[in-house]
């Protein structure tokens, strides 16, 4: 039985489907595009053509696809300036789906403490380097 | 791109694809991916260039960025002794994983050679088994287009 959700649990998880702004490609064994869907424009991939070349118009998956692994996860990709997604890659049913969902919000925090973290290493070195 | 943190990897591929350089250190943070498309005589060649961040050591943070690599430029900056030893790391690394994949050795900062601190200790080795070694600039551009088409005529072949 499906588990009914109660409104604002439901308007949350919602919420947090929509924040993470969640896109997919549909690709076949010949790496043409074969359907695509959900917050495409947020990755700048809303002018995708259905029927061609997929790596093509997305070059992140040039050599990806020819992985063949049932499932890939690729962490913190920086497609657009200051913008970050995760990139998983599943195979079924004879095609590539590829789901994109946005983690920017997350990923720039964690590039500002790792900003501070090496800048402090950088310059702990260049003083180790003078000294 | 692979190489310890602060190398110039990101700063190499921003003056090669968008001709820009900038003074100011910004990390990486997981992976930047850009395209550039190099003509070769009669032929193009389309570089799909991932700028993996650089860690503290010579370990690669995530490795599944290396699925599908064709073949990597490994950066180190001579000012800073030890992005030698982790480039080193860095390379045998790929080997054990992936195999004997070509790579070129970028001997980034050329433009502060005066403060280069680099012993041969180690470079030989990796010059010996690289594609070809530039040493590169990514603040004046010396060397920059040149390696990168002298990893894509490579690529090519």
């Amino acid at each position: 039985m499906t588990p009914v959700l109660p409104t604002p649990v439901l308007a949350f998880v919602e919420g947090l489907s929509s924040a993470n702004s969640p896109a997919y490609l549909q690709v076949n064994a010949r790496h043409n595009l074969v359907s695509l869907g959900g917050a495409l424009a947020r990755y700048s991939l809303d002018t995708l053509t259905i029927g061609d070349s997929v790596t093509q118009q997305f070059p992140m998956l040039e050599g990806v696809l020819e992985q063949n692994q049932q499932q890939l996860h690729f962490e913190r990709v920086q497609l657009l300036r200051a913008q970050y997604a995760s990139v998983d890659v599943f195979v079924a049913d004879g095609s590539v789906w590829v789901l994109l969902t946005d983690t920017t919000m997350r990923s720039q925090m964690e590039q500002q403490v790792q900003q501070r973290r090496l800048g402090r290493t950088f310059r702990r070195q260049d003083l180790g380097l003078k000294n | 791109m692979l190489g310890t943190f602060a190398v110039g990897k990101t700063s190499l591929v921003r003056q090669y694809v968008d001709s820009i350089f900038s003074e100011q250190y910004q990390t990486t943070l997981g992976v930047k991916i850009d395209k550039k498309v190099v003509t070769l005589r009669d032929n193009s060649v389309s570089l799909v260039i991932w700028d993996v961040q650089g860690d503290e050591g010579g370990e690669i943070a995530l490795p599944v960025y290396l699925k599908g690599m064709a073949a990597y430029i490994l950066v180190l900056d001579p000012t800073r002794a030890h992005t030698l030893q982790h480039a080193s790391q860095m390379q045998k690394l790929i080997e054990q994983k992936h195999g004997a994949l070509d790579y070129v050795l970028a001997i980034n900062k050329a433009d502060l050679r005066e403060q280069w601190v680099l012993t041969s200790d180690g470079l030989e080795t990796l010059k010996s088994g690289a594609l070809a070694t530039f040493e590169t600039s990514a603040k004046t551009g010396q060397n920059v287009e040149q390696m990168f088409v002298s990893l894509a005529t490579r690529l090519q072949q």
